[in-house]
C-alpha cells in the first residue's frame, strides 16, 4: 500500500490534506489517506481546519464599494471625458442624478440613448461614472469616423485570457490614447527623471507611488521630495500608467504652479499624498490626507519650501 | 420604458450584446460590491483595487459599445474576467515594489475609514489577517481562492475567467489553502500575528513569493 503520509511527520502533509480535501488524490491513494485520517486524531483535524478555513474565507465580507471611493470614481471619469473634449452637460453630469441625456449615437445600426435615471448617486455612483463616459466614449466614435483611430481594444474587454495582454498599460488604461487623455496632455509624462517632466500634472495626471513615509521635519521632506523627483523608475511606473484616483479637485486646489510630482506615501502612520511644485528657482513639498478633497487642500498635513536639486 | 432593473439575467445579456448602455448600467450596479471584493482581495490595497475596477469597467463599457461583448459567457463572469484582468495588469506593473506591513495597515486604515460601524476595529483586524495572508499567496493561487473560495464563484466559472482548466483551479485552491491553514486556521491565529506580520513585511506578495510552509510535525497521533 502506498504511503501518503509525510515522511518527516509520519502524517499527511498540510497539501496531500488539502488535494484529498479538494478531491484531486488518485481515487487509490485517496482511499490509503482516508483510512489514515480515520485512525489519526491529528491530520482528522487537519482536515477539519481546512473545511473551517474554506468557511472563514467564505464569510469573509470586505464590504460594499465604499461611497468616497465611487465618489472618486466619479470624479475622475467625469474628468476622463472633459479632458477627451466632449465633457456631458451639466444635466448629463454624474452630479446631477436623475438627468437624462440622449445624445443619439448610432452603431451598427442600433440606436441608443442615455438615460441616467436609473444611474442615480449614491447606490449607483459607480454605474453613474460610467454614464458620464458616454460622452467620452461618443466623442472617441467621432475621432475614429474620422480616421483617428480612438479605440484599439482590450483583450479584457474582449474576451483575451488573463495574462494574455501584451501591453498591460496600455490594456489597463484604456487602450486609446482619448482615454488616457489627462496623462498624455499633462502630468509626469516625459521621457527621463521626474525633474525633466513636463511642469504639469493635469486634473488625472499618474500618480508616483513611492509608499516613501514622509518626513514630518521641512528640512527632511524637501531632501525626500528631491530625491523622488530624481527617481527614474517612478518616472516609468507613472508613464506605464500609474495610479490616476485621487480627486483632481484636490491638487486643483493647491495654491502655485501645476505639480511636477504627485506620489503616494504615507505620513505620521496615514495614507497621504506628497504634491512637489517647482517655482522660480525652488521647490514646495506639501502633503495632503489621502483620500483628499479640496477642502483638505487648504489644510496640508506639511508644507516645506526650498532651493531646487543642484 | 424599460425598467432595467426587472430583466433578467439573459435579458440583461441581450440588451448589452445590442450596445445598451442603461444594461450595462445595470449590470455594474448588480455586481459593482463583487467586483471591488475581487479586486480588494486580489490586490490588497483599496486605492489600487479601486483603479482596476474603474479599468476594467472602463474597458469593459467600451466593448459593450463597440458591439464585442458577444454574451458567450454570463455578465457575471465577463465582468469578474475584466476586473481580474486589470488587477493582474496592475500586479504586474508594480511587481518591483514590495508589499510591507506599513502597507498592510494601510489596507486597514483604509477599510476602518471607509466604515464606520461599530466594530471597525476587531473587523480591521480580521482583514488584515486575511489580506496579509493572501498576500502570501503566489499571485495564481492567490486569485483562485480569492474567485472561488472567497467569491463562492464555481470552479467551471472560474476556469472560464482565468481561462484555464478547471483541475489547475482545483489544484491552485488546494495549494493556497494550505499554505493558508497555518496563518488563518483558528487554532493557531492568536499565536501567529505577530509572526505573520513580520513575515509578511519581508515577503514580495505580488511577484509569486512562496509564502510559510505548511506547519509539519507538532502534531501528537495515536497511531
Amino acid at each position: 500500500m502506498r504511503d501518503v503520509n509525510d515522511p518527516a511527520t509520519g502524517h499527511l502533509s498540510a497539501d496531500t490534506a488539502a488535494d484529498l480535501d479538494e478531491g484531486l488524490l488518485d481515487p487509490d491513494v485517496a482511499a490509503v489517506a482516508r483510512a489514515h485520517v480515520s485512525a489519526c486524531a491529528s491530520c482528522a483535524a487537519l482536515l477539519a481546519q481546512l473545511a473551517e478555513l474554506r468557511r472563514d474565507l467564505r464569510a469573509d465580507d470586505p464590504g460594499p464599494l465604499p461611497p468616497a471611493v465611487a465618489d472618486r470614481l466619479d470624479a475622475a471619469l467625469s474628468d476622463s471625458a472633459r479632458d477627451a473634449g466632449d465633457a456631458p452637460s451639466p444635466a448629463a453630469s454624474p452630479r446631477a442624478p436623475g438627468s437624462v441625456r440622449r445624445s443619439g449615437v448610432r452603431h451598427s445600426g442600433v440606436s441608443r440613448s442615455w438615460v441616467s435615471r436609473s444611474w442615480v448617486r449614491p447606490a449607483l455612483s459607480l454605474a453613474a461614472g460610467v454614464v458620464a463616459l458616454a460622452a467620452l466614449v461618443g466623442g472617441l466614435r467621432t475621432l475614429s469616423d474620422h480616421g483617428v483611430g480612438a479605440s484599439s481594444g482590450s483583450s479584457a474587454a474582449s474576451g483575451g485570457s488573463v495574462g494574455s495582454s501584451a501591453n498591460p498599460g496600455a490594456a489597463a488604461a484604456g487602450g486609446s490614447p482619448a482615454g488616457r487623455g489627462s496623462s498624455a496632455s499633462g502630468g509626469i509624462a516625459s521621457r527621463g527623471p521626474l525633474t525633466a517632466a513636463a511642469p504639469s500634472a493635469g486634473p488625472a495626471a499618474p500618480l508616483a507611488s513611492s509608499g516613501t513615509a514622509y518626513a514630518t521635519s521641512e528640512a527632511a521632506l524637501l531632501r525626500q521630495a528631491r530625491a523622488l523627483l530624481r527617481r527614474e523608475d517612478l518616472a516609468v511606473a507613472a508613464r506605464a500608467g500609474g495610479s490616476r484616483f485621487h480627486d483632481p479637485t484636490c491638487v486643483q486646489a493647491l495654491p502655485g504652479p501645476a505639480p511636477v510630482l504627485v506620489d503616494q506615501g504615507r505620513y505620521a502612520g496615514r495614507a497621504a499624498l506628497l504634491v512637489v511644485q517647482r517655482t522660480h528657482g525652488g521647490l514646495i513639498a506639501t502633503v495632503l490626507p489621502r483620500p483628499c478633497t479640496a477642502e483638505d487642500a487648504a489644510r496640508p498635513l506639511q508644507v516645506a519650501t526650498g532651493a531646487l536639486p543642484s | 420604458m424599460t425598467d432595467y432593473r426587472e430583466l433578467s439575467e439573459p435579458a440583461l445579456v441581450a440588451a448589452c450584446v445590442e450596445g445598451d448602455a442603461n444594461a450595462f448600467g445595470e449590470a455594474v450596479r448588480r455586481y459593482r460590491d463583487r467586483l471591488w471584493a475581487v479586486a480588494l482581495r486580489t490586490l490588497g490595497d483599496p486605492e489600487e483595487a479601486a483603479d482596476a475596477v474603474q479599468d476594467g469597467l472602463l474597458n469593459a463599457y467600451r466593448a459593450v459599445l463597440a458591439g464585442r461583448f458577444r454574451g458567450d459567457a454570463a455578465l457575471t463572469t465577463w465582468l469578474h474576467r475584466v476586473v481580474v484582468n486589470a488587477c493582474l495588469d496592475r500586479v504586474r506593473r508594480r511587481q518591483a515594489r514590495p508589499v510591507t506591513a506599513d502597507g498592510a495597515d494601510e489596507v486597514v486604515d483604509a477599510l476602518a475609514d471607509s466604515r464606520a460601524d461599530a466594530d471597525v476595529a476587531s473587523d480591521a483586524a480580521n482583514r488584515l489577517d486575511v489580506a496579509a495572508a493572501l498576500a502570501t499567496l503566489p499571485l495564481e493561487q492567490r486569485v483562485a481562492v480569492v474567485l472561488v473560495d472567497m467569491q463562492g464563484l464555481p470552479v467551471r466559472e472560474v476556469a472560464v475567467v482565468l481561462g484555464v482548466a478547471e483541475g489547475t483551479i482545483k489544484s491552485r485552491c488546494a495549494r493556497g489553502r494550505a499554505r493558508l491553514l497555518p496563518l488563518l486556521s483558528p487554532g493557531r491565529r492568536e499565536g501567529t500575528s505577530g509572526q505573520l506580520r513580520a513575515s509578511h513585511s519581508a515577503r514580495p506578495s505580488a511577484s509569486g513569493a512562496q509564502g510559510p510552509g505548511p506547519a509539519k510535525g507538532g502534531r501528537g497521533c495515536e497511531t
